[in-house]
């Protein structure tokens, strides 16, 4: 006998304790990856049915209040933290009419980050998309 | 020789280190599957929306009296493109004859994103290709 204390099997409440908190900080870390990309994938979704819906209308005016409608009724009203904000610009055609240029809508919504986190988390970040349609051309 | 070495026990120090490193690699891993995976997802559904708004595009150059120009509605898809921000170098357009004998449109769109984690395994740059086809509902 050696004296030496074999350490088979023993593994220490701190050691335990560390590799749980170990597991609940990466469960953490990746559900709040998961839900940003999920806030992320809403805004792209919400861009484009809102440039979509702005292309088929026949003026910027009507477009802009399509975009708007679109985002207002999307999902993206219980995600953002505010009113998502939707901006509309558009390029004419070539021959400088509405009909057959094409009309991007780019869209921020503000997430708090205890939203995504799931638990209280401090800050907030801006999610951004865009998205650009071509504007029907035969559209009145 | 000591009873300790001749032991055929297996000794368990540096076993916590071991199942850190292997929870370090699974988080990891699984986190370059949200973040990169979720960048590819996104830059595919990028792709794809731009292509279809390509072709969209270039198939909406002819009417029923003018008919259908394969030069113009080729540079049309390539400047929605641009518009949607693809560069044009990334942007492959076909015009052929649909299955019903009218023009058909076929844009195919090339996008790349920069990895965040995968780039730890040596993959900096991720390569996603979409195509999306538009085509005419009257022959010229």
């Amino acid at each position: 006998m050696d004296g030496r204390r074999r350490d088979d099997g023993v593994v220490t409440p701190v050691e335990t304790m560390f590799v749980v908190v170990f597991v609940l900080l990466a469960v953490a870390f990746l559900g709040f990856l998961g839900r940003l990309h999920a806030a992320g994938v809403q805004v792209t979704n919400t861009s484009q049915s809102a440039a979509r819906a702005a292309s088929l209308e026949g003026d910027a005016d009507a477009a802009r209040r399509a975009a708007l409608d679109t985002v207002a009724t999307s999902s993206l009203a219980t995600r953002c933290r505010t009113a998502p904000a939707a901006e509309l610009t558009w390029e004419p055609s070539p021959s400088g009419t509405w009909q057959g240029g094409s009309v991007t809508v780019t869209i921020s919504c503000v997430v708090a980050n205890d939203d995504l986190a799931g638990f209280w988390t401090p800050g907030a970040r801006t999610l951004r998309a865009s998205d650009t349609q071509p504007i029907d051309r035969y559209q009145r | 020789m000591s009873a300790a070495t001749a032991s055929p026990r297996r000794d368990d120090r540096g076993s916590l280190s071991i199942m850190l490193v292997v929870l370090l690699t699974v988080t990891l891993g699984a986190a370059a599957l949200i973040v990169d995976g979720g960048r590819a997802m996104a830059a595919r559904r990028h792709a794809a929306n731009t292509a279809e708004a390509a072709a969209r595009h270039a198939i909406a150059a002819q009417s029923p009296t003018g008919g259908f120009d394969a030069a113009l509605a080729a540079d049309l898809a390539r400047d929605h493109a641009r518009r949607a921000g693809v560069d044009p170098e990334d942007v492959d357009v076909e015009v052929r004859d649909g299955p019903t004998g009218a023009p058909e449109v076929v844009v195919t769109v090339t996008a790349r994103r920069t990895t965040v984690f995968l780039v730890l395994g040596g993959a900096d740059e991720l390569t996603v290709r979409s195509t999306g086809a538009a085509t005419s509902v009257f022959a010229p």
